[in-house]
């Protein structure tokens, strides 16, 4: 049967083995700013680094076996993350962590252009295919320059099937690096102060997107990324792990589909640049 | 239903996937001033500002989710999403929030289900005279694709409404019964039985117009009789100058008793504290209240609101835009420092599952201790599960 009946069928799993688990320890080499969110399935450890690349403006997928380790395919039973933790000893590591499922990603969109750039939709969500609850980031693969009230929309076709255009949107105002999430600078006017980009009224998701444009180049080249946020964690301060399972201590395991490429992203409190987080993940299946 | 054990609750989210986590994020923009409460639905961020529109001030305004009609321009609240209609109830499993910001701290964040506005511009706003809102319409029945029903005040689509006439109704509308509307014009509406066929378009027939003057009166969308309901004033367009008293006012309570007054007459912010997004009466001088105005002793709940009067105190000047909103409370988070991850376990911590109505139109308010950056974020998540 697919997921837990009960909670005795839950207990059962972890007493026959039915449960996988992963190790994540993380070792950015690309600075950031305080305040930003970073991207960190681009920082090398385990898992190993991925960079958004393929062919440019085209979707792309990401391999599940070289994310966040959650083991082998599980279909019909379905898995569920049931504990992580993470811990650091880096101060720029202390902050928010949310756990994602990579969907779909669009490489190497020109962020010095100002002409409208269509983007390749051959290759579909793999999951969450209405795209209901998919979000979408903005993720730097090339250092952008930044600068004040910059901006940039974008076409999509939200969870009903509906063409959307998204709300003009401000990029960082100061430089970032690469790995750093261009909408996400606190404090800043007209700004988002957030991971995910805003969506038009009446979207709880994304299916595709369809064209981007900057209304004022920033510089550089990102990857747009479409992503299902999982679960969420908080690092409150260096050297203190942080556990959180389910369901005692927090309801409504998270299911993780067989193939997801599970990655995390951070707000950051410094620089993550030669930083360590060390965690772990473990899944169960009813 | 909802969730009729541990072991139904786990089967239910991990088993027929009854689960969705909502993020959203907003902004605190302008800059908050110490000791006042905000209502984050005016302000950037995902889901998208409302600016309470409204073709026609002080008109009933329903609040759902679901949004997409001419008057809703924006959607208010947190995109729920799920099937309106069916047995399953939804409960708010756990939440979380943090607020990333320079000075300001602590913060007091509240989930609250927006039932609808009265939105208030130019001599509403600057006016000392009392103010009368428009919770029903007289309304004549005829036949297109079903009963069509022609008043004068552009009602929301998919407002709840229930009928009296001097007569007898058309054929098919009965009197102390729900009904849901399907906006057709501006003037003009079809009406279902319940908001699921509303929303899919499943109007009642034709058969007759009824004989009289029958009444269309606007209800709480969610909440019987607005059980457990308050009462807000929030700011959208800062007006020029001023800062007038709540004098007076008339609302009728969940059991049904007219004329029941707020009570203090609270002194609405002066202008440094009537800017976008700040509830006016909330502050920390004499005469503030907040968030919500004071009920008149022994009321359970807000049905309707029909009338105030803003008079002593200063009088706002400019252009301002204001709504008298109406909303019910579901849930309470604590923020006490920058950027801490606050987060509460409706299910284990804190037993208590809130329930969120088909159609809930979910949306923050912000107490700020301290005067808050500009700017700042707020990001917010909202984990919900359903039995049946």
């Amino acid at each position: 049967m697919a997921g837990f009946a009960h909670v005795g069928e839950y207990i059962d799993a972890l007493e026959n083995g039915k449960t996988s688990y992963g190790q994540i320890r993380k070792i950015p080499s690309q600075a950031s700013t305080a305040g930003h969110w970073v991207d960190l399935s681009m920082a090398a450890g385990q898992p190993i680094a991925q960079y958004y690349a393929a062919a440019p403006l085209e979707a792309a997928v990401l391999t599940g076996m070289r994310g966040i380790f959650h083991g082998d395919d599980r279909s019909p039973s379905q898995k569920h993350l049931v504990e992580w933790s993470l811990m650091t000893p880096t101060a720029g590591l202390v902050g928010a962590y949310h756990l994602l499922d990579f969907l779909l990603y669009y490489p190497f969109v020109d962020l010095d252009s100002t002409d409208e750039q269509a983007l390749d939709n051959t290759v579909t969500l793999p999951r969450y295919t209405t795209g209901d609850g998919v979000r979408v980031m903005l993720v730097a693969v090339a250092p952008t320059a930044g600068g004040a009230s910059l901006r940039f929309n974008f076409d999509y076709v939200d969870q009903d099937g509906n063409a959307k255009t998204a709300p003009t949107q401000t990029f960082n105002a100061t430089a970032a690096n690469i790995a750093t999430i261009l909408s996400s600078q606190q404090a800043v006017s007209g700004g988002q102060g957030a991971p995910y980009l805003l969506l038009a009224s009446g979207s709880t998701g994304v299916r595709s997107i369809t064209a981007w444009r900057n209304v004022a180049a920033v510089g550089g080249l990102a990857a747009v990324v479409l992503v299902k946020p999982l679960a969420t964690l908080w690092l409150p301060e260096v050297s203190t792990p942080v556990e959180l399972t389910y369901p005692n201590l927090k309801p409504g395991p998270p299911r993780v589909y067989d193939g997801a490429y599970l990655g995390l992203i951070m707000n950051c409190a410094a620089t993550v640049a030669a930083g360590t987080l060390a965690g772990h993940v473990r899944f169960a299946w009813g | 239903m909802g969730f009729t054990s541990q072991d139904d609750l786990i089967n239910q989210i991990t088993v027929n996937g009854k689960y969705r986590r909502v993020d959203n994020s907003k902004i605190t923009s302008p800059a908050h001033t110490a000791g006042g409460w905000h209502c984050l639905a005016g302000g950037a961020g995902y889901p998208n500002a409302t600016t309470y529109p409204g073709a026609t001030d002080l008109v009933f305004t329903t609040c759902t989710e679901l949004g997409g009609d001419a008057i809703s321009a924006t959607l208010l609240g947190l995109p729920l999403g799920g099937s309106p209609g069916g047995s399953a109830t939804k409960h708010i499993l756990s939440v979380g929030a943090n607020l990333v910001a320079a000075a300001g701290a602590p913060w007091q964040a509240k989930l609250v289900d927006l039932q609808a506005y009265y939105r208030l511009s130019g001599a509403n706003v600057t006016g000392t005279g009392s103010r009368t809102c428009i919770n029903s319409n007289t309304f004549t029945a005829s036949s297109s694709s079903g009963l069509l029903l022609t008043y004068t005040n552009d009602f929301n689509t998919y407002s709840k409404v229930r009928f009296t006439t001097s007569g007898t109704l058309p054929t098919g509308l009965s009197l102390a019964t729900d009904y849901w509307t399907i906006r057709v014009s501006t003037t003009t509406c079809r009406v279902a039985t319940s908001l699921a066929n509303a929303i899919a378009g499943t109007a009642i027939a034709f058969t007759d117009a009824g004989s009289g003057t029958h009444t269309m009166t606007m209800q709480m969308p969610r909440y019987q009789d607005g059980v457990g309901c308050e009462a807000f004033f929030v700011v959208q367009t800062q007006p020029t100058a001023g800062g007038p008293n709540l004098s007076a006012s008339s609302y009728t309570n969940t059991a049904g008793t007219a004329a029941r007054a707020f009570q203090g007459s609270p002194t609405m912010g002066a202008t440094a504290d009537a800017y976008a997004t700040r509830i006016i009466h909330s502050g920390n001088a004499a005469g503030r209240y907040g968030p919500f105005l004071p009920r008149q002793g022994g009321d359970t709940g807000i049905k309707s609101i029909e009338s105030f009067t803003w008079s002593g105190g200063t009088a706002y000047t400019g252009t301002g835009v204001v709504a008298l909103c109406v909303a019910r409370p579901l849930l309470d988070l604590a923020l006490p420092v920058t950027g801490m991850w606050s987060e509460r376990d409706l299910v284990n911590q804190l037993p208590s599952l809130p329930q969120v109505m088909d159609g809930a139109c979910l949306v923050w308010l912000l107490f700020s201790a301290g005067a808050t950056t500009n700017n700042s974020p707020f990001n917010a998540v909202v984990d919900l599960g359903w039995g049946g």
